[in-house]
């Protein structure tokens, strides 16, 4: 355990420092990030300024919505980067190479490359999540901040398993593209909304297939004391450890059985 | 003269035909978002017959067309391509041709983007259009302004890449400057989430004087009929500037580009 916490430093570390040597473009990204959230929530500001709410929800509400779901995304987006263009692995015969070294393939992969300029994007999500907290009226106790801290780590799992089973669809099909990519978006812009407003169809993809609705509109459910399940289990609230930890066994077991039967492009 | 660019064209647009499963998902994805959008807007109709001139089927069009427009922005990656050349060198063989590097990236893209508007765009609508009983332009004249006015929006978002791409050649990395135009700044002013109408006043005029608005506003606004007579011709008049202003951009910044990779390659 820790040789591994110790090599996760280590390699970690040698991917921020390669990124520090571009200081300006290191510092454009976070700038980028950073405007483009605001832009974001600009589009939100001006939806919510005509309509006031979104099938009973408030904007502060849809505000809290978006920046919980945002926080899980960029803590994803710090830790996962690398399963964004997995498919290059295969193509370039990549992963042969990790393959043979003395450390478990998925640990590896991760571990070589922390994206710190989405750090700007987590802090521009913590600003936005705190304010949308203070004007939805919640007040802290040492219960919410447990409950919420829990809610973040699970919907940041939950993101980063999804993006892990979207990667390894490569592993049979060579190539993934974008699909990842796409993929994670769609589903991060679902979780803006409370998913009351979609048919039940999507209601379902988003509850079972692709639960991002653990991520943020069942545990706002507790939050927010909006008594919403949609016929679905009330517990469904406190439901996201259970999914993260789920989706971890699931997609650890896709990725290892994709692993297995995976031969080399050859290339 | 223009045939040597057709190639590009036919060859980009064949080299999209063989990642068909990649092509299949993205579709799907790319319905999923629309659903989203389309979803929210009838949310936020519940119980209001008319917002800003547009009725519960006016938006839903709206939303539909900007939305199938907006493919254009994700899947042009014309800036990206450029960094690739420039980082890997091999934007110097391009150079190196007798033809214009401008021009050709343009057709290249245009391969490309011809086969997302055939194979995703058009049935995304399809789809929609059939699912949500959206409406039809008012005219067939319309429809033809329509399709101009497309593709000059394209042009645009092509020429605004194309610049963005050219900032490779000093900076090492074009991620940042292309999240805050493409991500940012276009997300926020090319009225694809919600029309320019319903903006406030000060972001409304913000809007008005930058290029975005041309990309998908416009074109949408055409096909839904709010932008009729006058402000239809002012409209697209304002699309040739743009094209011509970007496009005149993007030359300079490459003639620059081209005389400091002759200095480095010495």
């Amino acid at each position: 355990m820790r040789r591994y916490i110790k090599l996760y430093c280590l390699l970690a570390g040698a991917y921020v420092r390669s990124r520090l040597q571009y200081r300006l473009s290191f510092g454009f990204m976070c700038f980028g990030i950073v405007i483009s959230e605001a832009c974001l929530l600009g589009l939100l500001g001006a939806l919510l300024a005509k309509f006031r709410t979104v099938n009973g929800w408030t904007w502060a509400e849809v505000v809290f919505l978006y920046g919980l779901g945002n926080l899980a995304y960029s803590l994803m987006r710090i830790l996962g980067s690398q399963l964004d263009d997995f498919d290059r692995y295969i193509i370039r015969g990549e992963l042969d190479g990790v393959l043979i070294k003395p450390v478990a393939p998925l640990f590896y992969i991760l571990a070589s490359r922390v994206e710190l300029v989405h750090v700007s994007r987590a802090l521009t999500s913590v600003v936005i999540f705190v304010v949308a907290f203070h004007l939805t009226g919640i007040r802290w106790t040492v219960e919410v901040a447990l409950f919420t801290l829990t809610t973040i780590l699970s919907g940041t799992l939950i993101m980063l398993t999804l993006m892990l089973v979207s990667a390894t669809v490569a592993l049979w099909t060579t190539k993934s593209g974008k699909l990842t990519d796409l993929l994670i978006s769609a589903t991060k812009e679902a979780t803006a909304f409370p998913i009351s407003i979609y048919p039940l169809a999507v209601q379902l993809l988003l509850t079972f297939i692709l639960p991002v609705a653990f991520v943020t509109y069942y545990p706002a459910q507790q939050l927010l004391q909006k008594g919403e399940f949609l016929g679905m289990p009330e517990s469904f609230q406190f439901g996201a450890p259970v999914v993260a930890l789920a989706m971890v066994c699931i997609s650890y077991l896709f990725w290892y059985s994709g692993l297995r039967r995976y031969h080399s492009t050859g290339s | 003269m223009m045939k040597k660019y057709l190639t590009f064209t036919t060859k980009a647009f064949q080299r999209t035909l063989t990642y068909r499963f990649e092509l299949w998902m993205e579709l799907f994805i790319n319905v999923l978002f629309m659903l989203v959008y389309v979803y929210l807007w009838k949310a936020l109709y519940t119980g209001q017959t008319s917002v800003e001139g547009y009725d519960l089927n006016g938006i839903l069009t709206y939303i539909v067309v900007s939305q199938t427009l907006l493919t254009f922005t994700f899947t042009l990656r014309v800036a990206r391509i450029i960094e690739e050349k420039v980082r890997t060198g091999e934007v110097v063989t391009d150079l190196m041709k007798p033809i214009d590097f401008q021009l050709m990236t343009l057709a290249t893209a245009a391969g490309t983007s011809s086969h997302t508007a055939l194979f995703n765009m058009l049935p995304k609508f399809l789809l929609f259009y059939g699912a949500f009983g959206l409406s039809l332009p008012p005219s067939l004249l319309t429809v033809l302004l329509f399709i101009i006015s497309v593709v000059l929006g394209y042009v645009i978002l092509f020429s605004m890449e194309f610049i963005i791409g050219i900032f490779a050649f000093w900076l090492v990395e074009i991620r940042g400057i292309y999240a805050l135009v493409i991500w940012g700044l276009s997300m926020l002013f090319s009225g694809y989430f919600l029309p320019l109408e319903f903006y406030p006043a000060f972001l409304a005029k913000v809007a008005a004087v930058l290029p975005f608005r041309a990309i998908i506003y416009f074109p949408t606004a055409i096909y839904t009929g709010q932008l009729i007579g006058e402000r239809l011709i002012t409209a697209m008049l304002i699309q040739l500037a743009w094209v011509a202003v970007l496009i005149g951009l993007g030359r300079l910044g490459y003639r620059a580009a081209f005389r400091k990779l002759v200095i480095q390659g010495g």
